[in-house]
């Protein structure tokens, strides 16, 4: 069941086109991650998604209505950033206790042991806590609310690694204890991959791509050996992604091309390397083929 | 927990590598039940449906089968299907390894046999 549907989806603010013509189908209990670039389009994508925005073409639906229109659609979908959306005489608990309200799975026990876990006060206001916490508190409020439709926008600003490392497992552990559909965009994908099922890659407002985490993973790998012998291969033109260091190279580039030449290769002593899904987007994201040197050539 | 095979495999082939060795290596026994997707995922912190695929390889092989109803079971027989799948995927592709990097060092056959003995004294010691 398709939970969130995006169709020629376009948002422009004047002359900028921040979203293009997206196409795109969640469907529901997925864990999918939405990357792209400062400025890629990623916030229009989801804030259109949680119907915070209304689109300037196309059109956005969740579970086959309009979220900025339908309190049914509303119901059923929340939305995490690092902005406070409280009001502001509320302490902690108290804004749990009005997302319950809003929210009718919300699990206000689990809420309040995570407080504890780490180390809120429930008496605090959130407009005081530090960039790290009050984060962390909005995650803690949009997890515990299972929200079919759960959209998170870079929950993890200002966390610690610790605290991040946490919040992933949490994520996860909710997930499989509630499954439903968190869409979360962040730039840390390396972190968390592993924990998600698919990925939406958004490159200049436009949808790159959308596919499952093990499929994106495998188009492509890494190759490292000494350069000379990568250079001298077939695989050198069709290489993403390269760096050296002295003597030895790792490439990254298609699995189709690179393949065939593995026994060869191995035999004059490169390895083959699973790439992540963040050194993979990396090749994809990268505006400039050219290094950093060229930066230096003045 | 976390997965060995360091960069070589996807997640997926790696977590039905790591249940092979339980298997192999007698802490799964035959008929035993085997972790479900949910529990790996929570073991090793990784999306159900990755280890589902996991689960899926070692079914395909018929490693494990499934119990309608019940989930994933060791299957009879799988240490024997195991082993031989492993001696000629990872045993093969070490010796292959290790027979380049003798190269490499210019250590000959019989060195390289001595060597192979010593460590297989020094492992009776555990």
């Amino acid at each position: 069941m398709v939970i969130l549907q995006a169709e020629n989806l376009t948002k422009q603010y004047g002359k900028k086109q921040a979203l293009c013509q997206v196409n795109l189908n969640i469907e529901e209990n997925k864990l999918v991650g939405v990357v792209g670039r400062n400025g890629s389009g990623k916030t229009t994508l989801l804030s259109l998604a949680a119907g915070f925005l209304r689109p300037t073409e196309g059109r956005v639906l969740v579970s086959g209505e309009n979220p900025a229109a339908s309190p049914r659609a509303a119901a059923l979908k929340i939305f995490v950033d690092d902005k406070l959306r409280f009001a502001p005489n509320l302490n902690l608990h108290q804004c749990l206790e009005q997302t319950a309200v809003f929210y009718p799975n919300f699990q206000l026990k689990l809420a309040e042991n995570m407080l504890r876990y780490f180390s809120l006060e429930p008496t605090a206001y959130p407009g005081r806590l530090s960039k790290g916490m009050k984060s962390t508190f909005f995650a803690i409020a949009g997890l515990c609310a299972r929200a079919p439709l759960t959209i998170m926008d870079e929950p993890t600003t200002g966390m610690d690694s610790t605290i991040r490392r946490d919040f992933y497992k949490l994520l996860l552990k909710d997930y499989l204890q509630f499954p439903r559909t968190v869409l979360i965009s962040s730039h840390l994908l390396g972190e968390f991959e592993d924990i998600l099922e698919e990925i939406v890659v958004l490159d200049q407002g436009r949808l790159l791509l959308h596919q499952d985490m093990d499929s994106f993973r495998q188009y492509a790998v890494g190759v490292r050996g000494p350069r000379a012998v990568l250079e001298s291969s077939p695989l050198w033109k069709h290489k993403l992604w390269l760096e050296t260091t002295g003597e030895g190279a790792f490439l990254i580039c298609p699995a189709q091309q690179a393949n065939p030449l593995r026994q060869d290769l191995a035999h004059q002593g490169c390895a083959f390397e699973q790439v992540t899904a963040d050194q993979l987007y990396s090749c994809l994201a990268a505006k400039n083929k050219g290094g950093l040197e060229d930066v230096y050539q003045i | 927990m976390e997965l060995k095979g360091g960069e070589l495999a996807p997640i997926y082939v790696r977590v039905a590598l790591w249940l092979e060795e339980e298997i192999l290596s007698g802490r799964l026994p035959e008929e035993e039940r085997v972790y479900s997707q949910y529990q790996l995922a929570e073991m090793f912190t990784i999306n159900p449906a990755t280890a589902a695929k996991g689960l899926n390889i070692l079914a395909g092989e018929e490693i494990i089968y499934k119990k309608r109803g019940l989930g994933m079971f060791v299957a009879p027989g799988a240490v024997e299907k195991a082993r031989r799948k492993r001696r000629e995927q990872q045993l093969g592709a070490l010796v292959s390894q290790l027979v380049r990097e003798a190269a490499m060092l210019g250590v000959e056959e019989e060195e390289l046999v001595e060597i192979i003995h010593n460590a297989k004294e020094g492992t009776k010691q555990w």
